[in-house]
Parts: structure tokens; sequence; C-alpha cells
């Protein structure tokens, strides 16, 4: 999706072009306006939940509660895993 | 923005998708929607260019700590698939984004479906949530654990509850983490899925 890659560089470009000129009072608009692309966003995907929701079965809960805790679980083990190494 | 305005848009679109299923053709906009997001995201980021390279020499020693958040995201995506028996791509898309839940979800929602942009969603909302309880009670010996686990909600939401708890030293690292990781997510993700 080379869409991402470019919206990305634009958006770095702009952001530090609009700095470089000390426009800082734009950063309140634009931070609103993101806020409220995420808002729409969240919407949407709602939205989606409500359409499909009578094909989201108990296996989705199992999927996020095994994701979400292995998520918490490794990072904490990698950063005790270092202190072990580093004695 | 507050966790409850999220919420309650999630909830009304919800409400909204069961009660109108030909609501369901706003998918259809996601893609416009998510190119102007990440657009927003990196304007941001363009704006704090300067906090960005501040950062970096402040930070020598710790500049590798998103490889490991990325390794450890990547390490729970496989034990994930494995347990789960699931196409490791979508597991590892889901836990690659890192606590970044309007993005993945959303992604995943235009690129699979709306049922595994569902999960991505909540599994990284549930990362964020996790971070702020758990982050208080990590020993301070680990407390890099606090700033891997809040992923890309480290430049933002969980920022306060990190310095807090760690000091205002661990702001840069936090801010600087969260940068880099916010930045690296979408192009991840594109590559995967």
């Amino acid at each position: 999706m080379s869409n991402i890659y470019i919206s990305i560089i634009i958006g770095v470009l702009i952001g530090y072009l609009i700095s470089k000129k000390g426009y800082y009072k734009r950063k309140e608009i634009i931070e609103k306006s993101t806020t409220i692309t995420l808002l729409i966003l969240v919407f949407i995907i709602g939205v989606g939940i409500g359409v499909e929701s009578t094909s989201i079965k108990i296996e989705a809960i199992t999927i996020i509660i095994v994701i979400t805790i292995l998520n918490i679980i490794i990072p904490i083990i990698i950063e005790v895993m270092k202190s072990i190494w580093r004695k | 923005m507050r966790a409850i305005h999220i919420i309650l848009t999630l909830i009304s679109g919800i409400v909204i998708g069961v009660l109108n299923q030909r609501i369901g053709i706003l998918i259809q906009a996601l893609d416009s929607i998510l190119f102007i997001l990440i657009l927003q995201i990196g304007i941001e980021v363009g704006l704090k260019y300067k906090d960005i390279m501040r950062s970096i020499k402040k930070l020598k020693n710790q500049l590798h700590l998103p490889i490991i958040t990325i390794i450890s995201s990547i390490i729970a995506g496989i034990i994930s698939s494995k347990i789960l028996n699931i196409d490791t791509r979508i597991v590892l898309a889901i836990s690659l984004g890192m606590g970044w839940y309007s993005f993945t979800g959303a992604y995943l929602t235009l690129k699979l479906n709306p049922y595994y942009g569902a999960i991505a969603f909540a599994s990284n909302m549930l990362r964020e949530a996790a971070t702020i309880i758990i982050t208080p009670i990590l020993p301070r010996k680990f407390k890099k654990a606090g700033v891997i686990i809040g992923g890309a909600t480290t430049m933002d939401t969980t920022l306060p509850i990190i310095v807090k708890e760690f000091g205002e030293e661990e702001m840069i690292l936090a801010l600087y983490h969260g940068l880099i990781i916010t930045l690296i997510i979408p192009i991840i993700l594109s590559t995967i899925i």
C-alpha cells in the first residue's frame, strides 16, 4: 500500500515546514482535526462491528485476551531476562 | 481526547450498524479516512521534529527500545497464532498494532473484514488500558517494560502515567519511543497484509 508511505512522508514534510515557519498556532488546529478524523474512524469501525455482530462469536474474545496477555507478559519477560543477563 | 469519547462513538457506531445494515456501505470510505489520518499523524510528527532531534541526542544508549517493542510484538503474535491456530499473518498484524487501535482496527476492517478489525481494535485498546493499570505496579528496575507495553500510546495517552511513575527523565524516552512506533506501524502493517 504505497499510499501509506507517500502520506507519511508528505505529512512529516508538511509538519516540518510548518514548524520551520513557526506557525505553532496551527498545531492546535491540526490536533483537533486529527481528533475528528479519529472519531469518524472509530464510528465506522463501530458500524462494521454492528453490521457483523451476528458473526462475532466467543472465539473473538479468546483471540483478544490471548494476544493482549502475551503482549503484556513478553515485554516483562524480556526486561527480566535483560537484568539477569547484565548480572 | 478522553477514552469516554471513543467508547461512546464506538457504541453509537455499533448501535447504528445493528439497526441499519445498509449503513455498512460507510466501510468503503475507510480507505480515504485512513489516508487522511496518516497524513495528519505525519504532520504532527513533523511538527515535533525539533523535539525528536533533541531527544535522540539525549538517548544515546536507549535508541534501540522501539526495536525491542517490535520484536516482543512479533514474538507475542507468533505464540498467539500457535495457541489460537489462526493465520500467523493476521495475528501478527493485530499484535503489531502496538496500541494504535484506531489505525489497526480500521486497516484490518478494510484489508480483511470487520470481524478482524473489531478484534484488532479491542486487543490494542486493551493494551493501552493494560499500560495504565500495569505501569504503576511495575518495579522501577523493569520500567522499560511499561514503555514497551505502551507501544505507540507512549507519545500521548500513556505518557502522563509513565512520567508520573518513572519521572521526568523517562518522558523523552517515552515520547521518542511513541513517535518511532507510530511512524513504523502503518509501514509494517502494509507489508504484512
